[in-house]
């Protein structure tokens, strides 16, 4: 196995198993306010030390994983979705359905991609499935580019001929032949692809518009560390290392199976 | 019996120029093409590279719609994706890199909605000369050889009335173009096939054909049974390739 | 007759898949001055691997374990890069299957053969490498050399393209040709023609050529001696004659009757 997979596999699988784990590794409730502990660094009884309302940090962290994770890998999965039917439609019918269905990517990729999620976030109500939905459906572009020039190249081979010529519906020729083959450099695209999700979601919690207090995540923990910087870097220092550690490692894992599949 | 009458078969592609993309010209692929294809006989298109011969066959294999002409088909080849089987040159570009043999070989039994068991498909692999230990490997674990005998068995599961072979032996060794040869020779007997067998090769189409085409440039040069050709050849064209051959 | 070039008990191996594969094994071949010798083998044979060792251009997953490749008496697996790179191309040089591959897309053909002419210090200003690739052209009998030069790969056929290799392989005067199936991919009224082509220039120029290829049937038209590859190995060599006449190994007999005969 190529180095960078496995330092992507082993970085996601501890984060993983941290938030899937949640409430067995966490020895404090992650909402539960103490008051004599407020701002304390990390001791004995907060690994983490505590935030300014006396929650211990390293249990919020934990949660806070659930939320990171699960918005990273389900918005990708709605941008993939959308990415591979909208590209393999355009790529296999051509003519005018791919033109429309380009022409709308065109038109998705003007928009700055960060002000759209942060217009649409203030319009609805702030909430994780919001999130997901929101970040999976402005960048889902990029994954229709890539299904459909793959779709493009695979369906003049001989093999995608062979299936029309013993009786192949259209649909099962896209299901069976064209999708699987086009899914490489797909799967590839969205393990980088879940790293920016996290940081999106990050920075939408950062900015208040994300995952709403007193629910943890990274990114509203580090907003609320804001406040403190200066009389609590855990608080600070925590969230940021989860964050970059996180994408750091979908971006191994993305590397590390793209050279496996260029092999 | 005629299984297959092409009439007046032409296919033109348009050469598109610039950023407008004014059309500058044609590429007549086919031009003109009239022939008959008899039940139970083989018929060999001889033609260079570029004389649209795989245009043809994909013409009759309704791969392609024809600019103009037409195939009139007998009753006999009335669902043509059922009862006219193609096989192309190059049999690794033709499987389906990420399919094992056996979903390969199931592939025609789905489309039609038949239940297909693993037996079935043994005994596919078996008219071939395969053996059924080969069900789980994928294309790139073949050799070239049994590469070609999956397609022609894929071809064969739907029991047709006539294989279009598109240089069926050029991309293979020497060893297994004469064992593919005789396979598709004895195949042929066993299931009462035609075959409109293209190839560049002169001693190939000899061995196989009963009657022969040969063409150039899109166009029939010559047509005639495997001997006269070969022995009273008449079109310049013909002569020339005999020679080169020799 | 002299030896131009005399492989001794060469071996190669090749990593494919973490399994390391025997391509090459204890090979001895020899070539003659102005001879053309045929190594005759079926696909992963190992006589592609052979022929590129012989000027170690072979891919970085193979290695010479052992062997020795003696080219006008000295042994070019000891030869330092530097000495090699005067070596390839121009006394020994190599056409391949696909020519068109093997030329440059965005260089006209003039401008290639140019290049390959300064840097072969066969022409010593721009002028002279013009009017030398219009000979070279015409020594390969294309027609209007002059607006052959200003085409470019794409606009010419294959068996044109071919002829633009040949004349590239052949600008240095090298004194060693090896084709590496060099008509494989061309119709055979063109192969036909570049055989006999390459027949008259072997004689014109003197050199000769390593012929590779697995059509036993063209190398019996091209030969004078062939060499049988199996599973890395040479098998059985010989007069071309001698081997068609009284074949000793098994997978000899089994390729001469698998040709299919006009």
């Amino acid at each position: 196995m190529k180095p960078k997979l496995l330092a992507g596999i082993i970085i996601i699988g501890i984060l993983s198993a941290g938030a899937i784990f949640a409430p067995l590794l966490a020895k404090h409730d992650p909402n539960k306010i103490v008051f004599e502990d407020v701002l304390t660094g990390p001791s004995q009884k907060h690994i983490l030390g505590a935030d300014q309302l006396g929650r211990d940090l390293f249990s919020r962290m934990l949660f806070g994983a659930r939320v990171s994770l699960l918005v990273g890998v389900i918005a990708v999965g709605i941008a993939v979705l959308a990415g591979l039917v909208l590209g393999s439609l355009a790529g296999f019918l051509g003519g005018i359905t791919d033109t429309l269905i380009m022409r709308f990517v065109d038109i998705m990729l003007c928009f700055p991609a960060f002000f759209l999620i942060l217009a649409v976030a203030a319009i609805l109500e702030p909430s994780i499935f919001n999130i997901m939905l929101i970040i999976g459906l402005t960048s889902w572009m990029g994954t229709a580019r890539l299904v459909r020039a793959e779709i493009l190249s695979l369906k003049e081979k001989e093999f995608i001929l062979a299936a029309r010529a013993i009786g192949l519906s259209n649909f099962r020729i896209i299901l069976g032949h064209l999708i699987p083959n086009a899914l490489n450099p797909v799967i590839v695209n969205a393990a980088l692809g879940v790293g920016s999700a996290i940081l999106l979601e990050s920075s939408l919690s950062f900015l208040g518009l994300g995952v709403q207090p007193p629910q943890a995540s990274w990114g509203n923990i580090l907003a609320e560390s804001k406040a403190v910087l200066g009389a609590a870097w855990w608080m600070s220092v925590c969230p940021g290392l989860a964050i970059l550690l996180t994408v750091l490692g979908f971006n191994l894992l993305g590397e590390g199976l793209r050279e496996t599949s260029n092999q | 019996m005629i299984l297959l009458e092409v009439i007046g078969l032409k296919k033109y592609f348009p050469i598109e120029k610039g950023i407008f993309r004014m059309r500058s010209g044609f590429i007549k692929a086919v031009d003109g093409v009239s022939f008959f294809l008899a039940e139970g006989e083989v018929l060999g298109v001889l033609g260079e590279s570029g004389c649209g011969k795989s245009t043809l066959a994909k013409l009759i294999l309704k791969l392609m719609e024809p600019t103009s002409g037409k195939i009139v088909f007998s009753p006999l080849l009335a669902n043509i994706r059922r009862s006219v089987g193609i096989i192309f040159q190059d049999p690794f570009l033709s499987l389906d890199p990420k399919m094992r043999v056996r979903d390969i070989l199931r592939e025609p039994f789905l489309a039609r909605k038949l239940k297909v068991s693993d037996d079935k498909i043994v005994e596919l692999l078996g008219l071939v000369g395969l053996g059924g230990d080969l069900l789980r490997r994928f294309p790139h674990q073949l050799s070239g050889g049994q590469r070609q005998r999956v397609c022609i068995a894929r071809s064969l599961s739907l029991k047709p009335k006539l294989l279009v072979l598109d240089e069926p032996l050029s991309s293979l060794d020497l060893i297994s173009q004469k064992q593919i040869l005789e396979l598709l020779l004895g195949l042929r007997m066993k299931f009462k096939m035609s075959y409109l067998f293209i190839s560049h090769n002169i001693a190939l189409i000899r061995e196989i054909s009963d009657r022969i085409i040969v063409m150039s440039a899109g166009k029939i040069a010559e047509e005639g049974k495997t001997a006269e050709i070969f022995n009273f050849p008449k079109s310049g064209y013909t002569k020339k390739l005999l020679e080169a051959a020799s | 007759m002299n030896k131009l070039l005399e492989i001794k008990n060469l071996s190669i191996r090749f990593c494919r898949q973490h399994r390391t594969v025997q391509a090459v094994e204890k090979v001895d071949l020899d070539l003659f001055e102005n001879e053309i010798l045929a190594l005759v083998g079926e696909s992963g044979s190992g006589k592609t691997m052979t022929a590129l060792s012989i000027t170690k251009i072979l891919p970085q997953s193979a290695t010479i374990t052992e062997g020795k490749v003696i080219f006008q008496g000295r042994d070019l697996l000891k030869t330092a890069e530097r000495d090699l790179e005067a070596i390839r191309g121009k006394e020994i040089s190599y056409i391949f299957q696909e020519a068109q591959a093997s030329l440059n897309p965005v260089l006209s053909i003039g401008r290639q053969i140019q290049e390959s002419v300064i840097l072969h210090h066969q022409a010593k200003d721009k002028k002279q490498a013009l009017s030398m690739s219009e000979d070279l052209l015409k020594l390969v009998r294309l027609p209007h050399p002059e607006r052959i030069l200003r085409s470019y790969p794409h606009q010419l056929s294959g068996g044109m393209n071919q002829r633009v290799m040949i004349a590239l392989g052949l600008s240095s005067g090298p004194k060693l040709l090896i084709a590496d199936e060099p008509t494989s991919s061309l119709d055979v009224t063109v192969e036909a023609q570049i055989i006999r082509m390459l027949l008259e220039l072997k004689e014109q120029l003197r050199f000769s050529i390593l012929f590779i290829t697995h059509n036993l049937a063209l190398a019996e038209r091209f030969a004078s001696r062939i060499a049988i590859m199996f599973k890395g190995r040479i098998v059985e060599a010989g007069l071309t004659k001698d081997i068609f006449s009284a074949p000793k190994h098994p997978h000899t007999r089994e390729l001469i009757n698998s040709i299919i005969r006009l």
